[in-house]
């Protein structure tokens, strides 16, 4: 069966003043159905740019080459019709920031119903209907009476649910959740997590989670692809990722996530330095500088994405335990 | 502390709601408010149903000072009509100028202006070049070879003046929608596969509405004013209908025999300019988004 995302050598550039940046240089990946994939990096490694080109949605003085096929259709750079025809029915995406991302002149109920009515053509009422039963799933409290409110009576919490809920009305086969429990305090977190998993099981929905909590990637995801200054720098399912990392910024990146036991008495583990401006990428490895096992060769040549093992890839010179 | 209580216990409280709460408690914007109403209902009832018509001529009372006489409360004109009438019928057509202009320049401003700004790049670029251009032509000379081309007709009078003062109306909504194209929920509104036209409607003009609002209020006294100008340059309302600005334009010319012919509809002129801006004012610190 094809995967049901499908996307090869995606690159995204933009234009700024003195020169171009390169924010997503030639991504490959796939998503099957039902199955939840993880992008991990840090700010500024591409993983919002590279899914935000994906759905058509780059600021206008960036650009996308490659090419993103959904359900084998092509739909890089596809005029908007086209794109509004799948956006938010087939493909929904889950923002990061609850606080700005709904309207705030629009009462809840009405944000809700317009997706329905404009995607699925139902009626006022069934629209009205289908969202309160998406809001009690999503154990809203009160959603009747809060399908009446406008987003700032709402609290932070009850923002994301709604912003989930406005992915999940037309039952897309594909949620894009990009940081969807950065802003949520941890109970909440926890909960909008639990219901991501149980959604992935219960239905073929499939999941893209782009987070930089190793975590949020532990709990859902089947597969894990780590970005480094636009590149993919490894992919594995997540069981190999966590157990044998064979990029030294994955490594670096898994000690730099403090578990619940960890010491307070201990300083947290930092990569030292800082990601590579993207307009002066350097001529090797892009992670060398930062690296603690770099090689002279790594500073000169860059390495590609290569296969290690059944399923998993890693662009490194240094080889690893495996 | 009791403000913050009494917003949580409303159920589901509109911004709108809320706006008109804070309105509603604001001194000068409400006494504002009122006195336009007062002044608005008199402008409709006065002329018809008031002691004398505003072309009555009373040929006893030419020129008299305000009096209880025969009921001139305002005084009578260089022939003898009653200022009183005159002074609401002016207030009728001035008003009615106001408004309407700021209608026209309001439903031309607002849609070139959300345009420009949501789709923003280069049409964008090009459409606000074109109102710089407009804006380096003057206003009243605009406004004159408009009213000399189309004739007096009082339709055409708040028709050229609209479309003259759109300009700035434009400018407002368009770095509205520039900033609010920015935030997230646009980007969301998108990625739900909403049509341009549903997010211009639904997402751009409800987000601009407060500062248009605000604008609003103060562009009915400057067009009342634009009015006034060109009725004193004789350019507006034809004999015997008159506006302020025409009876200050005559008032002006028998200044020193009759002061009251000119401090009459000035200081009706006045008032009403304050209380369009303390309304205006008011309007502001209702809908400030820094205040909710």
């Amino acid at each position: 069966m094809p995967p049901l995302l499908r996307c090869d050598d995606l690159s995204v550039r933009f234009n700024v003043r003195g020169g171009v940046i390169d924010a997503v240089s030639n991504v490959h990946l796939a998503v099957s159905r039902g199955e939840c994939l993880g992008v991990l990096g840090e700010s500024g490694s591409g993983k919002s740019q590279c899914f935000l080109a994906i759905m058509g949605l780059l600021s206008g003085n960036g650009s996308a080459s490659g090419s993103v096929s959904f359900d084998g259709q092509e739909i890089l750079n596809a005029p908007r019709k086209a794109l509004d025809r799948i956006r938010g029915r087939s493909i929904a995406m889950v923002f990061q920031d609850a606080m700005s991302g709904l309207t705030p002149f629009m009462r809840i109920g009405d944000q809700l119903t317009e997706v329905l009515v404009e995607h699925m053509g139902v009626s006022e009422r069934s629209a009205r209907k289908r969202s309160l039963e998406v809001l009690e799933i999503l154990q809203f409290p009160q959603p009747t009476r809060r399908l009446r409110m406008y987003p700032y009576e709402l609290s932070g919490g009850m923002r994301q649910r709604v912003m989930i809920a406005l992915a999940l009305l037309c039952k897309p086969d594909l949620i894009i959740a990009d940081e969807p429990t950065t802003a949520l305090d941890a109970t909440i977190q926890a909960q909008v997590l639990e219901f991501l998993g149980g959604l992935k099981r219960r239905t073929e929905t499939s999941i893209v989670i782009i987070t930089h909590d190793f975590g949020v990637a532990l709990e859902l995801c089947d597969r894990v692809m780590v970005m480094y200054a636009g590149r993919v720098v490894e992919s594995g399912s997540i069981a190999d990722i966590v157990l044998r990392p064979q990029h030294p910024y994955t490594q670096a990146l898994f000690q730099a996530n403090l578990g619940i036991d960890a010491d307070p008495e201990r300083d947290i583990p930092t990569i030292p330095g800082q990601a590579p401006d993207l307009q002066r990428l350097p001529a090797g490895c892009a992670f060398a500088l930062r690296c603690s096992q770099a090689i002279p060769r790594c500073h000169q040549l860059r390495p590609e994405l290569t296969k290690r093992f059944d399923g998993h890839m890693a662009a490194c010179f240094v080889e690893q335990p495996q | 502390m009791a403000a913050e209580s009494s917003s949580a216990n409303r159920l589901g409280t509109s911004i709108w709601r809320d706006a008109i709460y804070r309105f509603s408690v604001n001194r000068a914007a409400m006494l504002s408010f009122w006195i336009i109403i007062i002044l608005t209902g008199m402008a409709i009832v006065i002329p018809i149903w008031g002691p004398h018509t505003l072309d009555a001529v009373d040929w006893d009372r030419i020129l008299i000072p305000p009096t209880f006489e025969n009921q001139h409360w305002f005084g009578t004109d260089a022939n003898g009509r009653d200022m009183f009438v005159r002074t609401m019928y002016g207030a009728r057509i001035s008003l009615t100028i106001g408004v309407l202009t700021t209608l026209v320049a309001l439903i031309i401003g607002v849609t070139y202006g959300a345009i420009a700004g949501y789709f923003g790049g280069r049409v964008d670029a090009v459409m606000m070049r074109m109102i710089d251009v407009l804006y380096a032509v003057p206003t009243l000379f605009l406004v004159i070879i408009l009213v000399s081309a189309f004739g007096n007709n009082f339709l055409l009078i708040f028709i050229s003046i609209g479309a003259v003062e759109w300009m700035t109306l434009a400018r407002i909504v368009r770095g509205q929608a520039l900033a609010i194209r920015q935030k997230e929920y646009m980007e969301a509104a998108r990625a739900l596969g909403l049509p341009a036209s549903r997010i211009l409607m639904q997402y751009i003009l409800p987000n601009v509405i407060g500062p248009v609002v605000v604008y609003v209020t103060l562009l009915i006294p400057i067009n009342i004013i634009v009015e006034s100008y060109l009725s004193f340059l004789g350019l507006g309302v034809q004999e015997p209908f008159t506006s302020w600005g025409r009876l200050i334009a005559q008032g002006a010319a028998e200044m020193e025999a009759a002061p009251w012919l000119l401090l009459i509809p000035a200081a009706f002129l006045t008032l009403t300019m304050f209380c369009f801006n303390f309304m205006g004012d008011g309007l502001r610190d209702a809908l400030d988004p820094k205040n909710r």
